[in-house]
């Protein structure tokens, strides 16, 4: 009994330590300068963190505005962004781009809307592959 | 150079996202993250997450060509005034709007003075260790690049909002979210009052959406305190502003949407969202 305790409090501790070090402050910069190129101008930023493994998605909606260009970036301890990306699902939940494209097998590290419609987006993030499971996403925007 | 790279880097998707009914059912479909706070305030966190950020309204102002007005802001004197953790929450989401705008125009006296007023409502609140003041005040001092200055105050708050949620302090998430949306509202009709803008009349008609959202969020929490009851019968009544605004959506991708509001629409709702403000601000 004394052994089991010690061991669900020892998976317990790695399972903090290990949620302790998901700090996306640098990738939250890097998903930023992402923004710059073409003049985006921040919005949001989520923490993405897939807590070891044990969570397998992260959602978050938004409600992007008609005539308005918006950016996604991502950022992972990978310098391809390798395993993170982004599903963008509309309102009815349907998916409709991901930054995952699966014939290149290719990680991008932004997605680039047009909206043409106001309403709410699903923002579902995964980790497709690797062990990277703390990462970060921005999303900014321009006219 | 830097845009072939960024072309190739990027996926570029025009998206149309309808306002269905299934839409308004948001947080009913999706896994809700609904928690009770020591108030028994109970919090939508996903709905809160989806409100836009003001910042897009701001930004919209800065751009209709309507010249700086610091006249329509809060003053910043007031914050002697916001003792009450309601109060104080409501008036942190209009000072960081107001910020926003001033930031916006590039006008460092009156930014500073906004910084500081936010900065007063966060030490209120005890979320200012969350946002690096100090480093804001030397962007802005510094006149440096805005995008910098924008990615900085916007991280700030949204470190502060994500400290607020992990602290389930819902009630004080929703009232900030609350204020700055009611804050970029009044800019935006009163700007709208003076020019005519279509994009400008088009994001004032699209705050329906938003209106809803709120009140989704406040029903179930109207009867926790005074303040509450309070702020939903004041949405309700922008809601009632809302009634016979509408936009519909143009059939094809790239064109403008029908915006269906009438100059008298717009003046009944310029002044209920005066009247509300107001009130907060009061």
């Amino acid at each position: 009994m004394k052994k089991r305790i010690l061991l669900l409090m020892l998976a317990w501790g790695f399972i903090y330590w290990a949620n302790a070090q998901c700090d996306v402050t640098e990738y939250t910069n890097k998903c930023a300068e992402r923004l710059k190129p073409q003049g985006y101008k921040y919005l949001k930023s989520y923490k993405l963190d897939f807590m070891n493994g044990s969570k397998k998605q992260i959602i978050y909606s938004y409600v992007f505005s008609n005539n308005t260009s918006y950016r996604i970036t991502l950022a992972n301890g990978d310098k391809d962004n390798k395993g993170l990306f982004v599903t963008l699902l509309d309102s009815e939940k349907k998916p409709v781009v991901s930054s995952y494209l699966e014939k290149e097998k290719k990680y991008m590290p932004a997605i680039d809307i047009k909206c043409s419609r106001t309403g709410i987006y699903y923002l579902a993030y995964e980790v497709k592959e690797g062990k990277d499971y703390c990462g970060s996403s921005v999303i900014g925007f321009k006219r | 150079m830097k845009k072939i790279f960024w072309l190739s880097l990027s996926v570029l998707i025009v998206v149309s996202c309808s306002q269905s009914d299934s839409e308004k059912k948001t947080s009913k479909d999706t896994i809700q993250k609904q928690t009770q706070t020591k108030t028994e305030f109970k919090t939508d966190y996903e709905l809160l997450n989806a409100m836009p950020n003001p910042i897009e309204i701001t930004d919209l102002i800065k751009n209709s060509g309507i010249e700086y007005d610091n006249s329509l802001l809060n003053k910043s004197e007031n914050v002697e005034k916001y003792n009450a953790e309601y109060q104080m929450a409501l008036n942190m989401g209009v000072y960081s709007v107001d910020l926003g705008y001033t930031n916006l125009h590039a006008k460092t006296q009156d930014a500073i003075k906004y910084l500081d007023a936010t900065r007063k409502m966060a030490e209120g609140l005890k979320v200012a260790q969350f946002f690096d003041f100090e480093k804001i005040k030397k962007i802005t001092q510094e006149s440096k690049d805005m995008n910098e200055l924008i990615f900085t105050t916007g991280l700030g708050l949204t470190t502060m909002r994500q400290k607020l949620e992990e602290e389930k302090r819902g009630e004080v998430l929703t009232l900030m979210v609350v204020g700055g949306w009611v804050e970029s509202l009044y800019l935006a009709t009163q700007v709208a009052e003076k020019a005519n803008k279509p994009a400008l009349n088009e994001k004032i008609a699209d705050q329906k959406l938003v209106v809803e959202l709120i009140l989704k969020e406040l029903e179930a929490n109207k009867s926790v305190s005074k303040h509450i009851e309070a702020i939903y019968n004041d949405m309700q009544k922008i809601a009632e502003g809302y009634k016979n605004i509408s936009v519909e959506a143009s059939a094809k991708e790239g064109q403008p949407a029908k915006v269906n509001m009438s100059k008298e629409d717009l003046s009944k709702l310029t002044q209920i969202v005066k009247e509300v403000r107001s009130r907060i601000i009061s």
